[in-house]
């Protein structure tokens, strides 16, 4: 807020506002009301779209297996399964490469380097998704069945996980274009939460005869902990409800697929294929669908913060310790 | 991909061997046009000026879009806003009176029908336009155009027939050298009017051999890529060699896919095209919006895979100027002289003369609220 009448020495004092304590107060409450108001219309909305599937099917149809709305069956367990295994594999391959990539934006590439090169990263994050898509199909998946699917059948055969044919689409190519998409994010809000860092802390490290390597990892790292949390759950979130990107190249085989490189179907490729022509039970399904994602994404929101809060008390205890 | 190879010389690949009798079947002539055409067709643009809106068939998008800017070119005082929703969207826009009309690649059935709110009186349906599906294919190496019948595609959609050079896919195609790939099916992973047509020429024409029924979507087998749309069933093929999909035909011709001669009722190879699409339909003039399949008709020279796109509308008009609006731009854009001339720019087909006729019969049944025909010369 702008003072109006008593200048204020910056960080002394008290700033009197020009606006009454209480209004802003209720200002705030307002906005925050709203924003509350708002996600609880939303839920409610798709609960109550998603009830005459509930009532008619019960609960089991989650986690049945089939889907096929012409004998209705809606089972939603293919749709949960692949969208778990492409999110997985997007931020199996996200955290590592997105957080190298914002450490080395934030602490190791040559300072006048790292303003152009934010700027492509973020460039990427405005990139629609149906273009992620689209290039995932027509120039991902041809790269994909030639060279990436045979190489890694031939190293990983072993796991069984690459067995069946090299279709290029399936579920392996959704989660590297997952990847892709949700890069930007990762890196964006990671290499903000890194620059902050305070210096006084790296130097301090350096001083202690600290090497680069060591600083990063022991004190800059840790210290942007909640920050980059707070990337990969956004990331996660975006992995988990992306629609038309995976549904171009996912191969929407609505059964659980045996191997990565089998065509496989998320829950939100799904309701998007399927969302323009869905009548009553069908449609409801959808938004049953539409729930359990977002159970997911709740779900993998809190898992999250137990883990870095637990990591946060080992932390403590062995700063304690030490 | 090869280019289509579309010469209008082209049209009957081959016929069929000399087993099959000759169709004695002499094409019937889709009609002649109604004396008074041009007469409406003038008066269709002095429409009330306004605008109306419309929700549907993502099938008939790009023909409506070109018709309706042509339209507002022509009448610019009024615009028809249309939606490409998907047909079961549009329907049940229109159940909920939220449009003005709706666009439907199969018609509303009767449960459809009995949705409709009380008292909103009969439901006009006419074909607004003719469109064919092509079996287009991915195969290096490959430069002869290949043949299929109905019972191989039903196997090879069904992945009861797995690879290329499978017994039946080579009989049918002596002297070319097919390759022992597996087959990688394409279909659409979203509800589809062209998933339709093309189901319910395996159904028509294969028999048992196909078990999967006549539906927008499909319970398909799991070696079948799914993608959404028209334009992601060809980006998939064209990015997936040994690859064989079902592409609407206007989108196979303006992309020069290589699609497969199909054979029809009267044991010819028939390759899809303008000519031969429209043949099938004049085999079948007689359609009705309960009764509207056209595949696997007889004729030597007729694409067996093939379907109308359906325009709906309410009989008893709510207001006598949308009234108007509405059966003035649909009769302009369902006949020759007027929108049916954008199609085959656009890889459609003209509507038979005969069901324009009979379009124009049907839109002059539809009356305002009081009564009044809206439909004049």
């Amino acid at each position: 807020m702008t003072t109006v009448d008593t200048p204020v020495e910056p960080g002394r004092g008290r700033v009197r506002s020009a606006m009454p304590n209480g209004l802003y107060r209720g200002l705030l409450v307002a906005v925050t009301a709203l924003f509350v108001a708002l996600v609880v219309w939303y839920l409610v909305s798709i609960i109550v779209q998603a009830r005459p599937a509930f009532s008619t099917l019960g609960f089991s149809w989650i986690f049945a297996k089939v889907w096929n709305p012409e004998h209705g069956k809606f089972g939603l367990l293919p749709f949960i399964l692949g969208t778990l295994e492409t999110t997985a594999i997007a931020m199996v391959l996200a955290l590592p490469i997105g957080l190298g990539t914002a450490l080395a934006l934030s602490h190791l590439v040559p300072h006048r380097l790292r303003p152009p090169l934010s700027t492509t990263v973020e460039l990427l994050a405005a990139v629609p998704s149906v273009v992620y898509g689209l290039w995932g199909l027509i120039v991902l998946a041809p790269v994909f069945r030639s060279t990436v699917e045979p190489f890694l059948s031939s190293i990983l055969g072993w796991t069984g996980l690459f067995n069946g044919p090299n279709d290029g689409v399936g579920v392996l190519l959704a989660g590297v274009i997952l990847f892709v998409m949700v890069l930007p994010t990762m890196v964006a809000i990671s290499r903000d939460v890194l620059v902050v860092v305070p210096n006084e802390q790296v130097e301090g490290a350096t001083a202690l005869g600290a090497t680069r390597w060591q600083v990063l990892r022991k004190v800059v790292v840790p210290g942007a902990r909640t920050g980059i949390l707070g990337a990969f759950t956004l990331a996660t979130g975006r992995a988990l409800g992306e629609t038309v990107a995976v549904a171009l190249v996912i191969g929407n085989s609505p059964f659980i697929a045996h191997s990565l490189k089998a065509p496989a179907a998320t829950l939100a490729s799904l309701i998007v294929n399927n969302f323009g022509e869905a009548t009553g039970t069908e449609l409801s399904a959808l938004f049953g669908a539409a729930l359990v994602l977002l159970v997911i994404g709740v779900s993998v929101n809190a898992l999250a913060r137990v883990l870095v809060r637990s990591t946060d008390r080992a932390g403590a205890a062995s700063v304690a310790v030490a | 991909m090869v280019a289509g190879g579309l010469a209008g010389a082209a049209l009957l690949l081959a016929a069929c061997s000399s087993s099959s009798t000759p169709a004695t079947t002499t094409v019937p002539p889709g009609g002649k046009l109604s004396g008074a055409n041009a007469a409406y067709i003038a008066a269709d643009l002095k429409a009330p000026s306004g605008s109306i809106t419309a929700a549907g068939s993502t099938f008939v998008q790009p023909f409506f879009t070109k018709a309706f800017y042509t339209y507002t070119g022509l009448n610019s005082g009024l615009q028809v806003n249309y939606s490409g929703v998907g047909s079961g969207a549009g329907i049940t826009d229109f159940e909920q009176g939220s449009v003005d009309f709706a666009a439907s690649d199969v018609p509303m059935s009767s449960s459809d029908l009995a949705k409709m709110p009380a008292g909103s009186g009969p439901v006009v349906q006419i074909p607004d336009i003719l469109g064919g599906v092509s079996l287009s294919y991915n195969l290096p190496g490959v430069t002869k155009r290949i043949k299929l019948d109905a019972t191989v595609l039903a196997g090879i959609f069904q992945g009861t027939i797995k690879t290329w050079n499978a017994a039946p896919i080579t009989a049918l195609n002596p002297g070319v050298s097919l390759p022992s790939n597996a087959i990688v099916p394409e279909v659409r992973a979203d509800s589809s009017g062209t998933t339709y047509i093309f189901t319910d020429y395996l159904a028509s024409a294969a028999g048992s051999a196909w078990t999967r029924g006549t539906s927008k979507t499909i319970a398909w087998p799991s070696v079948a890529i799914q993608t959404p749309k028209n334009s992601g069933v060809a980006s998939s093929i064209q990015s997936t060699p040994y690859s064989i999909g079902y592409v609407e035909l206007a989108y196979a011709l303006q992309n020069h896919f290589t699609f497969a001669a199909i054979k029809n009722a009267a044991g010819a190879y028939v390759v899809p095209s303008a000519a031969t699409v429209e043949a099938d339909a004049d085999q079948r003039l007689a359609v009705t919006s309960s009764d509207f399949s056209i595949v696997n008709q007889p004729g030597l020279t007729s694409y067996p895979i093939a379907g109308y796109s359906w325009a709906i509308l309410l009989q008893k008009q709510k207001s006598a100027t949308t009234g108007a609006q509405v059966v003035k731009v649909l009769d302009w854009t369902t006949h020759t002289g007027g929108g049916q001339d954008q199609a085959a720019g656009l890889g459609y087909v003209v509507l038979p003369p005969g069901l324009q006729n009979s379009n124009r019969t049907a839109l002059l049944t539809v009356t305002g609220p009081s009564g009044q025909t809206l439909l004049t010369k």
